[in-house]
């Protein structure tokens, strides 16, 4: 080995080191600064809505049968927030939500901002977008003491001891006509009353930007339709699975919610 | 000019003995150590887990120094009344009174609530709700000119001259003066004690439910009125509001009280002074029922004297206001149905919580 070779070796290893450099490096800037710019927000915001407007706690609408309706209370069980990628595959992005217009829907203005959620999530294109209401059965075996302070699922007001079921939906309110003025609490629980809603829009998650979906609902199909509604008045209160209300109204409440 | 010196020699030297006097009145605190334990506490199963407090966490010299202040009359401006004047431990931390009088001799609006379990309530304190955390309530009641009537820089004063008191804040909190006695540190240490208040899961209910007793059929069937579990029996909708495992939904409700024709009508405007929401007027908090045979009279006003009485209210279906809660209606519970579910109550009668010396008066 001479002289002349050791300086060329040299020349070599150091522009091979410098080539490396050059190529390596920045690659794993690009794919660092990749991963981060490949994602997005999605937010979901949730509207109480009756019969397309927005529904305000103690505000009056009109019922099926021109009754006048208010609502006091109005929450559920949102579990399993998931999308599917563009590859089918299921994602869920959150397991566990309160939906409570009964705290959010108070005033106007607050309810008009509806209850929102935010995810992040890598960009593409979405589709089929979906949750249960209620809880799964896992979940639904479990208690509030199995909980700590805080989580809706500690509350006992949240569950039904005498059926080892958490309450997955509370409607509340009162109807008024000319003969008769009561006030009506609709609950569900019991894994008979899990529900599960999809829709099969498209959306897009774009780089460092933030996506929004809204999704409305409207309180006024969950009681029926012009032809078939629940008659309110004969039917004050149900709680259990007693003479099938429950799981009629499940199935109406499913249903009642859409997205923009 | 001399003189001047002179004088200004002594002025110096009085400053410094006073710094050096500060200096020594509080060095005596400071050789106490300062070493925080946690308190030790097995929640009841039976129960959700407390939510952790990390600016209050429970020690042994914390504990124990809110427990002297809770049952210490350094708190009332003559001296004569304490937190537990209104919060016996003997009934569950509550007072028989329907409006307990303050050191003046007024009468409080509403009646005491028990401090039985009030670790678990985290939406808000009082009948109406406006205390957000045990610290907030507890500034509350000094102060109050118809409940103790003291200022808390007289409480303050009075705790740093205390001969007992500087060295238990030092052991508590490490304060290393005693000008760092303040009403905050107070609270604090109060608020620990009222978190091991805790109890009910040694009731007859609870060591039904774990199969450790039978009930007798008036027990079991006001059961099955109170959650409902039979379909042939009325259902009595109590566990709506009372629900378990603490017996209270730890919410705000109207049950029918007193008529109203609008959210002007009611004489005490209760929840809806704090949210500021017209539909939370009349309504109040729904207490827990672990105890409810101990801590008569009933209500917010104390207007039901007996259990019998408030079982007639809830099976009239009680009186008509604009937010009554839908599940007060007539229940049309028989009399011998009415008597079950108070047989039920009484299940859930716990004094067991009254062998844990922690909780007692240590004076």
């Amino acid at each position: 080995m001479n002289f002349k070779s050791v300086e060329l070796k040299t020349i070599a290893l150091f522009l091979n080191i410098a080539l490396f450099t050059v190529v390596f490096f920045p690659s794993c800037n690009n794919n660092n600064g990749g991963d981060a710019a490949q994602e997005g927000k999605l937010a979901v915001i949730f509207k109480a809505k009756y019969d397309g407007q927005t529904m305000v706690l103690n505000k009056t609408y009109k019922y099926f049968d021109q009754s006048d309706i208010t609502f006091t209370r109005s929450e559920f069980f949102m579990t399993d927030l998931m999308v599917l990628d563009q590859n089918s595959q299921q994602k869920t992005i959150s397991n566990t939500n309160f939906v409570n217009f009964t705290e959010k829907n108070k005033t106007e203005a607050s309810a008009e901002q509806g209850i929102s959620y935010e995810f992040t999530l890598p960009v593409g294109t979405y589709k089929n977008l979906g949750f249960h209401i209620g809880l799964p059965p896992s979940l639904n075996s479990m208690q509030p003491s199995d909980f700590t302070v805080g989580s809706p699922l500690a509350e006992g007001t949240n569950y039904w001891a005498g059926w080892k079921s958490y309450i997955f939906s509370k409607f509340e309110g009162t109807i008024k006509n000319q003969n008769f003025n009561d006030a009506f609490g609709y609950h569900s629980g019991f894994d008979e009353a899990y529900r599960t809603v999809q829709f099969t829009n498209n959306f897009d998650i774009k780089a460092n930007e933030t996506t929004t979906l809204v999704i409305e609902f409207d309180h006024k199909p969950m009681f029926g339709n012009n032809v078939d509604y629940f008659d309110i008045y004969s039917q004050l209160v149900f709680h259990d699975t007693k003479g099938g209300y429950m799981a009629r109204f499940m199935d109406l409440m499913s249903k009642s919610f859409s997205i923009k | 000019m001399l003189r001047q010196g002179i004088l200004l020699l002594l002025l110096f030297l009085l400053i410094g003995s006073c710094d050096e006097h500060k200096v020594n009145s509080d060095a005596d605190i400071l050789a106490v150590a300062y070493s925080p334990e946690d308190y030790p506490i097995n929640y009841p199963k039976e129960f959700p887990k407390p939510a952790p407090v990390p600016d209050n966490p429970l020690t042994k010299d914390g504990v124990q120094l809110g427990r002297f202040l809770f049952y210490d009359p350094i708190l009332s401006s003559d001296s004569s009344q304490s937190c537990s004047s209104c919060h016996n431990p003997r009934v569950s931390f509550s007072d028989n009174l329907a409006f307990p009088k303050g050191v003046t001799g007024i009468e409080g609006p509403r009646s005491s609530m028990s401090l039985l379990n009030v670790v678990y309530f985290n939406k808000g304190l009082f009948w109406d709700g406006r205390s957000a955390t045990l610290e907030k309530q507890a500034l509350e009641p000094v102060e109050n000119p118809i409940e103790l009537h003291e200022a808390w820089p007289n409480v303050e004063s009075k705790l740093r001259k205390h001969p007992l008191y500087p060295f238990m804040f030092r052991k508590a909190f490490g304060i290393e003066s005693r000008d760092q006695i303040t009403k905050e540190l107070a609270v604090k240490a109060i608020a620990q004690f009222e978190r091991i208040i805790v109890g009910g899961n040694n009731s007859l209910y609870f060591k039904q439910e774990r199969g450790e007793i039978f009930f007798n059929s008036d027990q079991q069937d006001g059961k099955d009125i109170f959650f409902d579990l039979e379909p042939l029996i009325q259902d009595g909708e109590c566990s709506h509001c009372h629900a378990v495992p603490l017996f209270t939904a730890n919410d705000y409700f109207n049950n029918g009280l007193d008529s109203a024709a609008n959210y002007h009508d009611f004489k005490d405007v209760g929840h809806g002074k704090v949210s500021g929401i017209a539909s939370d007027t009349g309504k109040f908090k729904a207490p827990s029922l672990i105890n409810i045979e101990l801590t008569a009279p009933y209500m917010h006003d104390g207007r039901f004297k007996t259990l019998e009485e408030v079982m007639e209210h809830y099976n009239s279906g009680g009186h008509g206001a604009p937010n009554r809660n839908p599940l007060i209606y007539n229940l049309k519970l028989t009399a011998r149905e009415k008597k079950k579910v108070i047989a039920f109550l009484k299940a859930l009668t716990d004094t067991t919580y009254l062998s844990n010396k922690d909780i007692l008066s240590p004076f």
